[in-house]
């Protein structure tokens, strides 16, 4: 099927979003909130593109547009241009002085916000992209609290969420960079969420390596035993190849094995 | 006999039992107007006092306002509803069944037949009729006019059955409709309701047989129908009342439409704010389970249909079909974007349809009546019936089902009877969601587009209804608070975008907002409407884009002018009265000052902002006392009497006015010598200006000296305060005509600055053959006449007065005193009259003769051309107008004729300009007033400035000061200066002494009415005694003051019942 973007056909094939195929096709759209591993969400409202036809005319967001056959898509037309620009003024104002969020805006052709800035100090976007790994990785130990303009991520009743695992996903997608899981005496500290994870300990060194609930869910869920820590488990899978044959060489086993 | 035949009978036994029925409204409406007690009354009646009754309960009839309703119905005779029933009634009413009878007072109607739309029969229950003498004059209840124009539809059971009764529900034709589809195929019923044209009530306007071919067409193994209850739009109610008041209908309904579109599941999806009508629900489901109309095999069709409720926990953005999905599946009530469409994957990832609660309680009728009955009402887009929450600033409160169609002045002003004496501002449709409507929009029909393209919407169907005391800009700033704080977070431009329009607007209410701020509200609404995820955000803006565009001058007088028009920004408002004031008289602080005794303090107080303060306090209208929150209690304090009593406290003794030593050495000519002129110059003089007035007449003072008689303002008062004004420093010149004794190119000249202020002293003609007859004077000129001294004598002669204003009033009340008959002639009704009421109260009192619904066809004269005869054009009422009274309209060939010596037609005047509008070239109105701009008063040309009856058309001798004021200072800054009318410095506020708690309006004395008093022309109405005038004083609750006395709740604690 054919997709029109910006004046140039594109061939689509199998089902895909316009984000999707903008990015394949190095066409820039800003976002905020997608995250490829997660369902659409349509929150920042930062990749939102205007339908000129094969849609109901009007803005809409790129992420959550399924493409269909005669789709014709403006991604910085006037219109769409304006709206994302107040959009990223809006989040500016709650975010004021944001590295990332600075940067992002200048790439939209933003430099300053004429609207009142949040005057507790706000880091947080709330793409929701932390909460959405979170529940994908299915526990939800993080969640949304409160509504509107005091929307918030934190565990149940802001305290430390009994439910997490410690597998600093949530760290591991945060575009802001603001979530931070430190090891402190065989407990993983994250936090702004006040996780609390009882480490696992290497079996092999000895070390903590990774939240404890993190093991057990591993071999409740996929059977997977995990009782190495990912040193330990290079140097295993190592050695299992290097006896396997033909790899020895280059590796000098013999030394790390004592 | 089946089980419908069967439940049927049981159901007319329990209608109409043979004995007496009370039937208590008991919705939540009624039980928060104590209800419930009154039903325990009856209870009581029945069992302690062997009162041989039916009692009972229903849902509501929507007469909110007059909460608590009761029925009483007679075996095989009349039903007649009160209302307003109080325990005492109940008790009166118990006592009076003993004997048959029944008390007189608080009937709203009677009914002696029930229309059962179902069927679309009628059932005349009652064969004795009228047999309570005392009730025979009680009208039929669909002919007041709260229910004339109804047509119930969807609320057809509301208030006539027990809903936790079944077989009433059955009696009156439910589940016929039921029984009827799955009798048929699902495609004839979507056919069915596809052609009756039935859309969405709940604010989405789609087709409804539309949306049910989608969800039909979805392939699935398992479908949903949802019933959205989850209303919250703030002040609209009619879904609780369905629920509360005819469940069956709503499950019905829905088994109707799960039978069509394949769906074996259905759930009500009810916010938990709405307990009795969860709780009635439950009651009505487990009755249809264990009828057979719910559950397996439904009337032994092979369908299957069973029904459950989930509970909504109060967040409006689950009223979002994708939101209130989530919530059912139990994740946060949050919209995700669509596509997918319920329809396709709803609920649980199964195809889902989703119909708000009136849509569902419209399709049982559809369906045993047929789409043709159906679209017999309405307009060609919008067919069917619509419930209104009419509410607001409205005299008759309630939930009004109206055929699509209806005009919204019938609505407003028939049903609901207006806005009690307020003029009609706006009416806001569609809640939160919607935009408002105009005043001059009334004629426009209740219609899905027509109210679209004005900016409003249909939606859930609330009518806000508000008058002059509403501030427009405080309305947007309202309905954002409450999206705000309603917007779920999830998407940017609603959770920061409605949050930064909220303070931008809060920035507008204080008075601290630019116009540049306004550029950004209007920008930022724009983009959240088009930016935001789901139609929370994206409607949310609508509030603010549609008062921006009918009111945007009340916005920038916020900005700009730093005032609130209706006076309700607390930031930007001293008090209701002061801000009302044209003037800007600081009321309570002067009524204050009387109340300690010091009346020249008070008489400085007002002299400070009005320099006529003795003329004022006879003949001003005191629009302050209209907004005075002491009429919210008792009665308006009277300001004016109180003015009044100050000015001639002092006015008697020796006052006293200094001309400032320090001149500017710059003139002003005033053209002029009106309240308008009087003022500006007065002004213009005390900042150091020599300032000449130029009048016309012999007499100075305008239509203060030449157009309110004698009896009402004596010209020594009106001499006195004019001389003050000469002693400040201003040059009268009397007689002095422009164009004839100077021109206005030589006034330019000879000063720095001009004020135009002539007045509006052209009566307009009749209009008729014979309006130029010997005997034909107009209004204005009769009054002048008589002010300038001319001899008439009227002794046995009849005059007929064409018109209801002040000056028809005045020309009567003089016509009297002259010795001759006065007869007023008005060509609507006495109610609509624009006169002051307390002047038509006098007038009729000395003999005034009055002849409502008459327009003059012709003068007709005898052979000397000298008036004989009036013929006059009988008139009817038509539709309502945008002034909210009804049009006359001529009844052809009624006509009715009267002698008359003299006619006098008063029927509105407009600025006479001799040659200064030729000469000077100032634009004008098409009224034929001066055109300037409003707030530098500066006409077209520079150094020309204008105010008062010649610009704002005929009106108040105090807007007049107003306009004086203005164009003073405007002038002031014009030549020079910074504009500042005087030096004040900010008052202490402070409450000395208790507000009087009990007490009405003091009302002044007057002459005794008797024939000296209608043969003389001294002043009727005298000043307060300086007794009553303290009296009256300590009425006021001092509003200005606004540190709170009381800090538990936050009210001022000035006032004797605070129930706000």
């Amino acid at each position: 099927m054919y997709i029109t973007i910006n004046g140039t056909d594109y061939e689509v094939r199998g089902e895909s979003t316009v984000l999707e195929v903008a990015q394949r096709e190095g066409i820039y759209i800003p976002t905020l909130c997608h995250h490829p591993a997660l369902e659409p969400y349509g929150a920042c409202r930062l990749c939102l593109v205007e339908i000129i036809a094969g849609g109901r005319p009007g803005l809409t967001a790129s992420c959550a547009l399924p493409v269909s056959e005669g789709l014709v898509i403006e991604t910085d037309s006037p219109r769409v241009h304006h709206v994302r620009q107040i959009t990223m003024k809006l989040i500016m104002a709650a975010c004021p002085d944001v590295p990332a969020v600075m940067e992002l805006a200048e790439k939209l052709g933003v430099t300053d916000t004429p609207y009142q800035k949040a005057s507790v100090p706000n880091s947080c976007v709330l793409c929701g992209i932390c909460v959405r790994i979170c529940s994908k990785v299915g526990t939800s130990a993080i969640g949304f609290a409160y509504r509107g303009s005091d929307r918030q991520v934190m565990g149940p009743w802001d305290k430390t969420p009994d439910t997490c695992l410690g597998c600093r996903a949530c760290e591991n997608v945060c575009p802001m960079g603001l979530i931070k899981f430190e090891e402190k005496d065989g407990v993983l500290i994250g936090e702004p969420f006040k996780s609390r994870v009882t480490m696992a300990k290497c079996s092999e060194c000895g070390r903590f390596f990774t939240g404890a609930p993190m093991v057990g869910t591993l071999q409740q869920r996929v059977g997977l035993a995990v009782d190495l820590c990912p040193e330990c488990q290079k140097t295993k899978e190592a050695r299992l190849l290097a006896h396997a044959g033909g790899l020895g060489r280059y590796f000098n086993l013999e030394k790390q094995d004592h | 006999m089946s089980i419908l035949e069967e439940l049927k009978a049981k159901g007319n036994g329990s209608l109409y039992p043979d004995k007496v029925k009370i039937l208590v409204g008991r919705a939540s409406c009624g039980k928060a107007s104590g209800a419930d007690k009154v039903y325990n009354t009856f209870i009581d009646a029945v069992e302690q006092q062997g009162l041989d009754a039916v009692v009972s309960s229903s849902g509501c009839l929507g007469f909110c306002q007059q909460e608590p309703l009761v029925a009483v119905q007679f075996p095989g005779g009349t039903r007649y509803v009160y209302h307003d029933v109080d325990v005492d009634l109940a008790g009166e009413i118990a006592a009076a069944l003993k004997n048959n009878t029944l008390p007189a007072r608080q009937v709203l109607g009677k009914e002696e037949e029930d229309e059962l739309i179902v069927y679309g029969t009628t059932n005349q229950f009652a064969q004795k009729t009228d047999f309570i003498k005392e009730l025979k004059q009680v009208p039929y209840l669909n002919k007041i006019p709260f229910y004339a124009l109804q047509v119930k539809i969807a609320t057809r059971n509301c208030g006539y059955i027990n809903p936790a009764s079944l077989e009433e529900y059955v009696a009156r034709g439910g589940y016929e409709a039921l029984r009827k589809a799955v009798s048929g195929t699902p495609e004839e019923v979507i056919k069915e309701v596809k052609d009756s044209g039935l859309r969405g009530r709940g604010g989405g306007g789609f087709s409804t047989g539309q949306k049910w071919e989608f969800a039909r067409k979805s392939v699935s193994d398992e479908k949903y129908v949802i019933c959205n209850a989850d209303e919250g739009d703030p002040g609209a109610y009619m879904d609780r009342s369905l629920l509360e008041g005819d469940p069956h209908t709503i499950l019905e309904g829905m088994a109707i439409g799960g039978y069509a579109m394949g769906a074996e599941t259905g759930i009500i999806y009810c916010r938990a704010e709405y307990p009795l009508a969860v709780q009635t629900l439950q009651k009505a489901i487990k009755q249809a389970e264990e009828a057979g109309f719910l559950g397996e095999n439904v009337f032994g069709s092979g369908f299957n249909f069973k029904l459950k409720i989930v509970k909504g926990q109060g967040a409006f953005v689950c009223g979002e079909e994708t939101a209130l999905i989530a919530s059912i599946e139990g994740k946060m009530g949050e919209p995700r974007p669509r596509p997918p469409f319920p329809a396709v994957s709803g609920l649980w990832g199964k195809p889902t349809n989703i119909n708000n609660v009136e849509t569902w309680a419209n399709i049982p009728p559809i369906v045993t009546r047929g789409a043709g009955w159906f679209s017999s009402y309405g307009t060609e887009g919008s067919k069917g019936t619509k419930v209104f929450a009419l509410v607001g600033n409205i005299m008759n409160n309630g939930l009004v089902e109206v055929p699509m169609g209806t005009k919204i002045a019938d609505i407003v002003y028939e049903t609901g009877g207006g806005c009690g004496g307020y003029a009609l501002k706006a009416i806001q449709l569609g809640g939160p969601s919607g935009g408002c409507i105009t005043a001059d929009m009334l004629d426009l029909q209740v219609d899905y587009e027509v109210l679209k393209e004005v900016g409003a919407i249909m939606g859930s169907g609330g009518m806000v209804v508000m008058d002059e005391r509403t501030c427009m800009v405080d309305v947007a700033r309202y309905f954002l608070d409450f999206t705000q704080g309603e917007s779920c977070g999830k998407c940017t431009p609603c959770r920061e975008g409605t949050k930064q329009m909220l303070l931008l607007l809060n920035k507008i209410c204080e008075g601290k907002a630019t116009m540049a701020d306004l550029e950004l509200l209007e920008e930022l609404s724009l983009a959240v409407r088009d930016a935001a995820l789901c139609g929370l955000g994206q409607t949310a803006p609508n509030p603010v884009l549609s008062t921006l565009r009918y009111f945007r001058e009340e916005y920038e007088a916020h900005i700009i002018d730093k005032f609130c028009p209706a006076s309700v920004c607390a930031a930007l408002v001293v008090a209701p009265c002061q801000n009302t004031c044209p003037a800007g008289i600081d009321v309570p602080l002067y009524i204050d000052a009387i109340k300690q005794g010091n009346y020249q303090e008070s008489y400085d107080i007002v002299y400070r902002d009005n320099p006529l303060p003795a003329t004022c306090g006879r003949v001003c209208p005191a629009l302050c006392a209209r907004r005075c929150r002491r009429g919210l209690l008792d009665d308006a304090i009277g300001i004016r009497e109180l003015k009044r009593f100050a000015a001639d406290k002092v006015m008697a003794g020796d006052y006293k006015v200094t001309p400032p030593a320090k001149r500017k050495g710059k003139s002003v000519g005033i053209v002029g010598s009106g309240p308008a002129g009087l003022t500006c110059a007065y002004y213009l003089a005390q900042l150091g200006y020599d300032a000449t007035i130029y009048e016309a007449l012999p007499v100075a003072g305008g239509m203060m000296a030449v157009g309110i008689p004698e009896f009402r303002l004596p010209a020594a008062v009106l001499n006195k305060e004019i001389s003050l004004i000469q002693d400040m420093g201003v040059e009268i010149k009397t007689n002095v005509r422009i164009g004839k004794d100077i021109t206005m190119k030589q006034l330019q000249k000879e000063h720095d600055a001009l004020f135009v202020g002539v007045g509006a002293h052209k009566d307009q003609a009749l209009g008729v053959p014979g309006d130029d007859l010997n005997g034909v004077v107009s209004g204005i000129e009769f009054l002048r006449d008589i002010s300038l001294g001319k001899k008439v004598d009227l002794a046995g002669k009849t005059v007929v007065i064409i018109g209801g204003g002040n000056v028809a009033i005045d020309v009567a009340r003089t016509s009297i005193r002259l010795g001759a008959k006065a007869h007023i002639v008005y060509r609507r009704e006495e109610k609509d009259m624009p006169a002051f009421a307390s002047e038509i109260h006098e007038a009729r009192e000395e003999g005034t003769q009055f002849t409502f619904l008459a327009a003059p066809l012709k003068v007709v004269g005898n052979k000397k051309n000298k008036v004989k005869q009036i013929v006059l054009q009988s008139m009817k009422l038509g539709p309502y107008d945008r002034s909210g009274r009804r049009r006359p309209v001529a009844i052809e060939g009624a006509e009715i004729t009267l002698d008359a010596d003299l006619i006098v037609p008063a029927i509105g005047q407009e600025p006479g300009y001799d040659k200064i509008d030729e000469e000077l070239k100032l634009n004008k109105s098409r009224s034929n007033t001066l055109v300037v701009d409003k707030r530098s008063m500066v006409t077209n040309i520079e150094g020309v400035f204008a105010g008062g009856d010649c610009v704002s058309g005929p009106a108040t001798v105090v807007e007049a000061i107003g306009a004086g004021k203005k164009a003073a200072s405007a002038i002031d800054k014009y030549l020079g200066g910074d504009g500042v009318l005087y030096q004040a410095e900010e008052p202490q506020r402070k409450l000395v002494g208790a507000v009087a708690e009990a007490g009405r309006l003091v009302k002044p004395n007057c002459i005794p009415l008797d024939a000296k008093r209608l043969k003389s022309f001294d002043e009727v109405e005298f000043a307060y005694t300086e007794e009553q005038a303290i009296t009256e004083a300590k009425r006021c609750m001092r509003c200005d003051i606004k540190e709170s006395d009381d800090d538990d709740n936050g009210s001022c604690g000035h006032c004797p019942g605070c129930g706000c």
